[in-house]
């Protein structure tokens, strides 16, 4: 069925009488195709990255362990800590890499507008039933922390200029 | 052909007790004190406390000296145990010691800001004591942000402040050394979206993020050092006093932690004279008492190199470094800090002290 012949079949019926949006849909999608390839992206690059620091750092630590006689003398302890030594150098260059922290960091950003989506759709519900909301509350904490502010000034002026002059002004 | 693997296994077989024990230890961890020095709350504001230790010297170092703590954790930090206690330490070398504890915001504090913090709470806290011990000035001691709030307190209030003590506490905060400094890169972190969302910054953000700065050895190693001494009492009490502290955090109110994301690492402010409080200039170039860094060379959260900066800046012509091979905890409850820094550090107060 052509896009026309959608339109004209669907007349009459008014949720149904705009054409449909094949444009918006089609616009749609490939951004969400696109978003969804350049994380995809990302990810590549930083498990690439990630591959590259973890096969630098456990060749390191097969370099110590090539020696026999390290092996033979060492205490099976001694090996473990070592290892784990290797691991924590390992995940620390990691944590530090760019590709990994913008990856990390387009996470962080998704979860706060997840976040503040999730909080928006509560408070307009609460809103709804005649509850006071998040945001009223904290539009409160402000004033009054900011009045507080301000007769904290006003006191130390006060206190500056002394008492006689607060008595002076209340006369 | 026997192996020496087969002698030796990882794990050999008289190991099981260490086991047994250490499983007790973590089924059931000792019940363990902290902050055990024996004080008293003398000034109160909101959440805000001012603690005075009681003296156990009859010779009194003057003037009283004033510790502000981070905003982050408690303060028992420095009073952890017996033994590994800076306050016990400098009440044993005749110091009059105040503490200042922050305590732990609420909802309602989340506009709390680094003015409020400095020109409000701190500075209160000092006036008290200057007006109740009769002085003019104190010593004053910041550790972690602690120090950092204390040196901009200074740079507004230098009249106030005798000597002037900074623990660890971050200054310069463009410098290479930290996981920290790249993880609050303007292109990783945005912190005033951060403080929006959640207004006041939850507890475990903070500890998660220290425990990644060294996640093998917090994560995994410390608890082999507990397994190792799964026998020894003393080690095993310590470790769950430690293990208290870390997971008794406090949270930060959304205000400061955009403004520490903001200003201080992203911007830099305290070393590029653009930080402001009430409108007014913090220049570290007021700061002209003695001033003494205290920074562990293996500090994974505070390089040295950011807080021994400040020496830089201040204008003092009396001041001192000293750098100790511990990390930023290990400062205030290491068994080496405790018997080469603190002595050192009481000395260097007596010495300025009327």
């Amino acid at each position: 069925m052509s896009r026309s012949e959608h339109g004209e079949s669907s007349e009459g019926n008014e949720s149904s009488t705009a054409p449909f949006d094949w444009e918006l849909l089609m616009r749609k999608n490939t951004e969400a195709l696109e978003k969804a390839g350049e994380i995809y992206r990302k990810s590549l690059e930083a498990g690439v990255d990630v591959t590259r620091i973890t096969r630098k750092h456990l060749d390191k630590m097969m370099e110590d362990f090539e020696d026999p006689q390290y092996i033979e003398d060492a205490k099976p302890r001694e090996i473990y800590r070592k290892m784990a030594q290797c691991c924590s150098e390992m995940i620390k260059e990691i944590l530090g890499t760019p590709s990994v922290l913008h990856l990390y960091a387009e996470n962080i950003d998704a979860f706060l507008d997840w976040k503040a989506t999730i909080q928006d759709v509560q408070e307009q519900y609460l809103k709804s039933m005649g509850f006071v909301t998040q945001s009223e509350l904290s539009e409160i904490h402000k004033t009054v922390h900011e009045l507080k502010k301000e007769v904290e000034k006003i006191c130390r002026s006060i206190e500056r200029e002394g008492g006689l002059s607060h008595g002076n002004k209340k006369r | 052909m026997a192996t020496r693997r087969d002698e030796s296994p990882i794990w050999p077989a008289e190991d099981a007790a260490k086991w047994s024990s250490f499983l007790q230890l973590i089924w059931k961890p000792p019940k363990v004190d902290v902050g055990s020095t024996p004080k008293e709350v003398v000034w109160k504001k909101d959440k805000v406390e001012l603690l005075h230790y009681h003296s156990v010297s009859k010779k009194k170092t003057q003037p009283p000296l004033l510790i502000a703590y981070a905003l982050i954790n408690k303060p028992y930090i420095l009073d952890l145990e017996p033994g590994r206690s800076v306050i016990e330490s400098f009440l044993k070398k005749g110091l009059d010691v105040y503490m200042i504890d922050w305590g732990s915001p609420g909802e309602e504090d989340r506009y709390l800001s680094t003015e409020d913090y400095v020109e409000g709470y701190m500075n209160e806290a000092v006036d008290w004591i200057l007006k109740s011990k009769g002085f003019e000035r104190i010593s004053l001691m910041g550790y972690c942000i602690g120090g950092t709030l204390a040196s901009i307190y200074t740079s507004i209030h230098p009249d106030k402040i005798q000597n002037l003590i900074i623990m660890a506490g971050p200054i310069e905060f463009h410098c290479d050394g930290s996981l920290l400094h790249i993880w609050t890169a303007k292109e990783f972190l945005d912190g005033g979206k951060l403080a929006d969302a959640f207004g006041i910054i939850p507890i475990e953000l903070f500890t998660w993020t220290f425990k990644l700065l060294d996640p093998v050895r917090n994560l995994h190693l410390k608890y082999l050092d507990l397994w190792e001494n799964a026998d020894n009492e003393k080690f095993a009490e310590t470790f769950f006093r430690m293990e208290k502290w870390i997971h008794d955090g406090v949270p930060m109110t959304g205000a400061f932690y955009k403004e520490l994301i903001e200003n201080w690492y992203q911007g830099n402010q305290l070393v590029s004279g653009d930080l402001r409080i009430y409108g007014k200039r913090v220049d570290l170039r007021e700061i002209s008492m003695p001033v003494l860094t205290i920074t562990g060379s293996r500090d994974h959260i505070v390089p040295p190199e950011s807080t021994e900066a400040l020496l830089e800046f201040v204008s003092s012509e009396d001041k001192y470094s000293i750098r100790n091979n511990s990390g930023h905890i290990g400062l205030s409850v290491g068994r080496r800090a405790h018997k080469e820094v603190w002595p050192k550090v009481a000395n260097w107060l007596r010495k300025r002290s009327g």
